[in-house]
């Protein structure tokens, strides 16, 4: 079960595996899209259709306009669909561990889990406790920064 | 050169299976003030988007000046644009609003954006915004800002879709003034959309009054409010009381509820034949009772119901045979009770 739906499925009698920092960061994005989307989503749905009329009319192209006025009013709500997904990729654990199976590299939360349950050298407090402090500190500052720009413009 | 400055022809627009305009042809001269009036719904503001190009699924040719703009997007067509809502873009200073359209069009002399933006503030009378954000700005000079950013790029033509219907009255009557001056000045094409029609009655040079998606008519404002073409327009455009009776045999009056009402002298109706007849308020004399003519058929015997004081004038609501009859008189003192309602047959119209 775990061989064929978690570290990779068997496709043609060939077997594909996906692990490692491709599939972390595509697990990462997987997670986190859904909270940029509801971001950004209703922001860009809330802009008055006419100022892009309005951009139009006065010789902008389609991309133009989208660029020179609809992103700008969505920028708060970008920021705050990043610092959302930068919050969830590094908090994230449950994926990773799995994922990082055997990889050198991984995110600080499998790091950490890595130096309190090791068996052959015994938990390793010191590191811990300094990862665990510096995720707290990154995972409020990006909430901080939610709160602060989320709110957009006030139309 | 005597291209028209805006040609529509035969404009369809459905939205989802909806007709919004059937069939309408247009044909604006080059500096005219044109005004679209009609109630909501009535497919003014289609009209003014499919010139603009802003309509999907417009079925019909545009040209301005003489230029075939049918398949062109908006942003070839060289059209200023003003919305009601205002529309100025809120990320971008006074200045850069009325920039923004500059930076896509060559007008082909050596004045600098910011002296074009400083002569466009100066014509709407906002020298020294031009710093500020546009929320920082009263709702008549967000939109003399947005005229101003409209008219940078120096278009062919100048639509403007309701622009005041937004502003408090006072600043209506002035904004509107100042639009017809700014327009004069410039001698350009201008359509203008509104649902108010004593605005367009005072702006135009031509109206067209439209009604479910078609024109009803179109001609010079004078001539919407004294010779309406259909019973719409006279319902529409001003204040009309309406009287709906079959011609006399004589043809010269018609039978209204059992009394005989005048009709013109030129009316062209014959016997038997059911019309409306409509009469302005302002062209109905409140006689007393006492001193009024015997003429049985030019008066109305009526009863004074309410009066409205109008400041140059009273507006009285009488009952004459279960109808109601508004008067708008200048006397001095409010009519009431009994009166005689007088008009002369010349007043008249039959729709």
């Amino acid at each position: 079960m775990l061989r064929t739906l978690v570290f990779g499925t068997t496709l043609f009698g060939y077997r594909v595996t996906v692990t490692g920092p491709v599939a972390i960061v595509a697990a990462h994005a997987v997670a986190a899209y859904p909270f940029v989307s509801r971001n950004v989503t209703p922001a860009l749905g809330s802009i008055d259709d006419r100022l892009v009329d309005a951009a139009r009319a006065l010789g902008a192209d389609r991309t133009t306009a989208l660029l020179d006025v609809e992103l700008p009013l969505v920028v708060p709500a970008l920021i705050a669909g990043a610092a959302f997904a930068f919050a969830i990729s590094i908090g994230e654990f449950d994926s990773t561990v799995l994922l990082a199976e055997g990889v050198d590299s991984a995110t600080m939360p499998v790091a950490l889990e890595r130096y309190t349950g090791n068996r052959s050298l015994g938990p390793n407090l010191g590191p811990a406790t300094a990862m665990g402090t510096v995720l707290l500190a990154v995972t409020t500052v990006s909430f901080v920064l939610i709160d602060r720009v989320g709110s957009g413009w006030n139309q | 050169m005597n291209e028209p400055g805006v040609e529509v022809e035969g404009m369809r627009v459905a939205f989802d299976g909806v007709t919004a305009l059937e069939d309408v042809s247009l044909s604006i001269e080059p500096g005219e003030f044109f005004t679209l009036v009609g109630p909501s719904g009535c497919g003014k503001t289609t009209m003014l988007r499919a010139i603009a190009g802003l309509t999907d699924g417009a079925d019909g040719s545009v040209a301005i000046d003489g230029r075939d703009v049918t398949d062109a997007p908006p942003e070839a067509r060289n059209v200023g644009m003003v919305f009601q809502n205002y529309a100025l873009f809120p990320h971008m200073s006074v200045h850069e609003n009325v920039a923004y359209g500059l930076r896509f069009h060559d007008l082909g002399d050596d004045r600098s954006e910011d002296e074009r933006v400083a002569e466009l503030l100066d014509l709407v009378d906002l020298s020294g915004v031009a710093d500020r954000s546009p929320e920082q700005l009263s709702g008549g000079q967000q939109q003399r800002i947005a005229l101003a950013r409209a008219l940078a790029p120096e278009p062919d033509v100048l639509l403007l879709d309701e622009p005041l219907s937004a502003l408090d009255a006072k600043l209506r009557k002035r904004l509107r003034v100042q639009i017809k001056t700014i327009q004069q000045e410039l001698a350009i094409t201008t359509i203008y959309v509104t649902h108010d029609q004593a605005e367009a009655l005072a702006l135009s040079d031509r109206v067209a009054v439209m009604h479910d998606g078609h024109v009803e008519q179109l001609a010079a404002p004078e001539t919407v409010y004294r010779d309406p073409a259909s019973r719409f327009v006279a319902e529409f455009v001003g204040d009309n009381n309406l009287f709906e009776g079959t011609v006399t045999a004589g043809g010269t009056c018609i039978i209204v509820d059992g009394a005989k009402l005048p009709l013109p002298a030129d009316a062209g109706v014959s016997a038997g034949e059911s019309v409306t007849l409509a009469v302005r308020p302002e062209a109905i004399a409140v006689v007393d009772g006492a001193n009024g003519s015997g003429s049985v058929e030019t008066t109305l015997e009526a009863t004074v119901e309410t009066v409205e004081f109008l400041g140059d004038a009273y507006r009285a609501h009488c009952r004459w045979q279960d109808r109601r009859v508004e008067v708008k008189t200048a006397a001095s003192e409010p009519p009431s009770g009994e009166v005689r309602l007088r008009f002369d047959r010349a007043d008249a119209y039959v729709i």
